[in-house]
């Protein structure tokens, strides 16, 4: 699993680094997030802050790229890892968001200095707004979505666990609310560069027709993956492999759309800002952040490329950065978590005529009477899929589906054999310990109890 | 069309005013489709009903027409002078004057605006 995260998050470095570098090109007369005029393009102060900037983006995006190769290669432990690989979260975001803080403030000083202004007041363009709307019909996103229903409608009739009606639930109403957000993302205002009107028109159909592209093709792929999530539920290899495609393929969706769109926007607006041209630079925080409180929308089209960002000046905004914030700051307690569970043996005892089953606490304490039938595996089967809980390479803990013995209570090491299994009503419980002599002495007392 | 939201004026008068100049200048059209209601508030970022109040107030001054199935469209027939419009140009004219200038210089500066050419001041 190391591995296959490795090779996955590799990628996002080079292409991070890539669609930052990006930010110096200009595009709807926007360099470095800061709105310049035609003639500041060639500016040698202008160049040399995004020489500068070019350099520190690649210095930081090598550093935290070789940190996270020597972290891959040298740690040896995965619940320090995974916990690593969460502030390369934090790291790896600081490292493309903080050179563009810095260059952006640097330059908006130089326009100050220069005088460089835009027309800072709201353009709207009424041709631009009377344009028709070429949008693509609902029913183009109908197959995907009853594609996608496949898998629940068929646990539904064929019966089957609460938890894999839910997963399959999850993945249909990600098809269907994909759907809807097209009609959302269709309602921003025209994408305004300057005061020509075929320009802003054909500005505001390419961010149109790569929104249509790229929520059209994500559809079709969640809807596809739903069939694979229901084919391979018990294949680890088949699993791995459509995750590993499926997460390709939209990785792949969103950087093909977001170059392409970039490029049109730079082909579009070359020659534009010799006369009016909008700027909007006090209402984007850093080139980033939109903040704009006389803007009754949430959510607002990103300056360049085919986001959306939100309206920091929106009181909704706020609460979303707010639990945004608070899920950011557990997810290190999580890493925290996760080399508890990794470095705390799992243990098996007899304790008052209970079976009780160890690791972090009591997990599992089934009563001696209770047991119909017990017996001792020296394997796992090979096909494992858990349902719910924690699983790590030294620990199964929580609800586990196996292809032979079904749902199972499970708490064990998968490489220390042999696993107790024992019957109890309807429900199984597997179970076994670090200490192989735990396991044994558990089976024999309750041997012992039957005869 | 240009909104000053840090401007005193209100928006919708805002709206209303730069309609009324984008028709004198030429840059809409007699005949020509003005955008719906809720598509220019979106443009806009403002509520529906600013921009409504706008649009009646120019439908009631005769600059534009609203039919069911046309759409908002600019008017052909253009609106007759008003006495608002004269008293508004009487104190335009008064301000000008406390500002110093003499008949040939207003009159000047008028042409210059009438013509649609930079003001020099």
């Amino acid at each position: 699993m190391r591995i296959v995260l490795f090779f996955f998050i590799l990628p996002l470095f080079p292409i991070l680094y890539f669609l930052t570098r990006t930010e110096t090109k200009p595009r709807k007369n926007i360099i470095l997030g800061v709105t310049l005029p035609y003639e500041a393009r060639q500016d040698p102060d202008v160049l040399s802050l995004c020489a500068e900037f070019r350099k520190w983006l690649g210095i930081l995006t090598l550093l935290s790229l070789l940190s996270f190769i020597a972290c891959t290669i040298f740690i040896p432990y995965d619940s320090i890892f995974y916990t690593l690989l969460i502030a390369y979260i934090f790291i790896e975001t600081a490292a493309s968001v903080l050179p563009v803080a810095v260059f952006n403030h640097k330059l908006r000083l130089l326009k100050q200095e220069r005088g460089w202004r835009g027309e800072t007041a709201l353009l709207t363009d009424t041709r631009a707004a009377t344009a028709p709307k070429k949008l693509i019909r609902f029913g183009c996103f109908l197959p995907p979505i009853l594609i996608s229903l496949i898998p629940l409608l068929d646990t539904v009739i064929h019966g089957g666990d609460w938890q894999m009606k839910l997963s399959y639930l999850l993945v249909a109403l990600i098809v269907i609310s994909l759907a809807f957000i097209y009609r959302v993302i269709n309602r921003q205002r025209a994408d305004i560069a300057d005061s020509n009107t075929d320009r802003t028109i054909a500005l505001t159909r390419v961010r149109r027709y790569s929104w249509s592209k790229l929520l059209l093709g994500v559809t079709w792929a969640t809807g596809l993956f739903s069939l694979c999530l229901w084919q391979f539920l018990f294949s680890y290899w088949g699993m791995l492999l459509s995750i590993i495609v499926y997460s390709a393929i939209i990785l792949f969706l969103v950087i093909q759309t977001q170059f392409s769109t970039l490029k049109a926007q730079r082909v579009l607006t070359q020659y534009s800002g010799t006369d009016l041209y909008v700027d909007e630079d006090a209402l984007w925080l850093w080139g980033l952040f939109y903040n704009n409180p006389n803007d009754r929308r949430f959510m607002v089209n990103d300056r360049l490329g085919v986001g959306m960002t939100v309206n920091f000046a929106h009181s909704a905004a706020k609460w979303l950065m707010m639990i945004l914030s608070l899920c950011l700051l557990v997810l290190p307690l999580s890493g925290a978590y996760l080399i508890r569970e990794e470095f705390t043996p799992v243990h098996l005892e007899i304790e008052d005529g209970q079976v009780v089953a160890l690791h972090t606490g009591t997990i599992y304490s089934v009563s001696i009477d209770s047991i119909q039938s017990v017996e001792l595996l020296q394997t796992l089967p090979k096909t494992t899929v858990k349902i719910n809980g924690t699983g790590l390479a030294n620990l199964y803990k929580g609800t586990y589906k196996f292809a032979e013995l079904g749902s199972c209570h499970t708490n064990l090491n998968p490489n220390c054999p042999p696993f107790l299994k024992l019957t109890v009503g309807e429900e199984t419980y597997l179970l076994g310990s670090d200490d192989p002599v735990e396991v044994c002495y558990v089976m024999d007392s309750l041997l012992k109890n039957y005869s | 069309m240009k909104i000053d939201f840090s401007a005193s004026a209100p928006i919708f008068l805002q709206i209303r005013n730069q309609i009324v100049m984008g028709i004198a200048n030429g840059d809409l059209k007699s005949g020509e489709r003005l955008p719906t209601v809720r598509a220019l508030a979106v443009e806009t970022g403002v509520n529906m009903m600013t921009v409504s109040k706008a649009y009646q107030l120019l439908t009631r001054e005769g600059y534009i027409a609203t039919g069911r199935r046309g759409g908002t469209v600019v008017s052909g027939t253009p609106p007759r002078l008003s006495e608002q419009t004269v008293d508004e140009l009487r104190l335009l004219i008064s301000q000008l004057k406390l500002c110093g200038l003499s008949q040939d210089e207003l009159l000047a500066l008028c042409a210059q605006i009438y013509n649609g050419e930079e003001v020099t001041q």
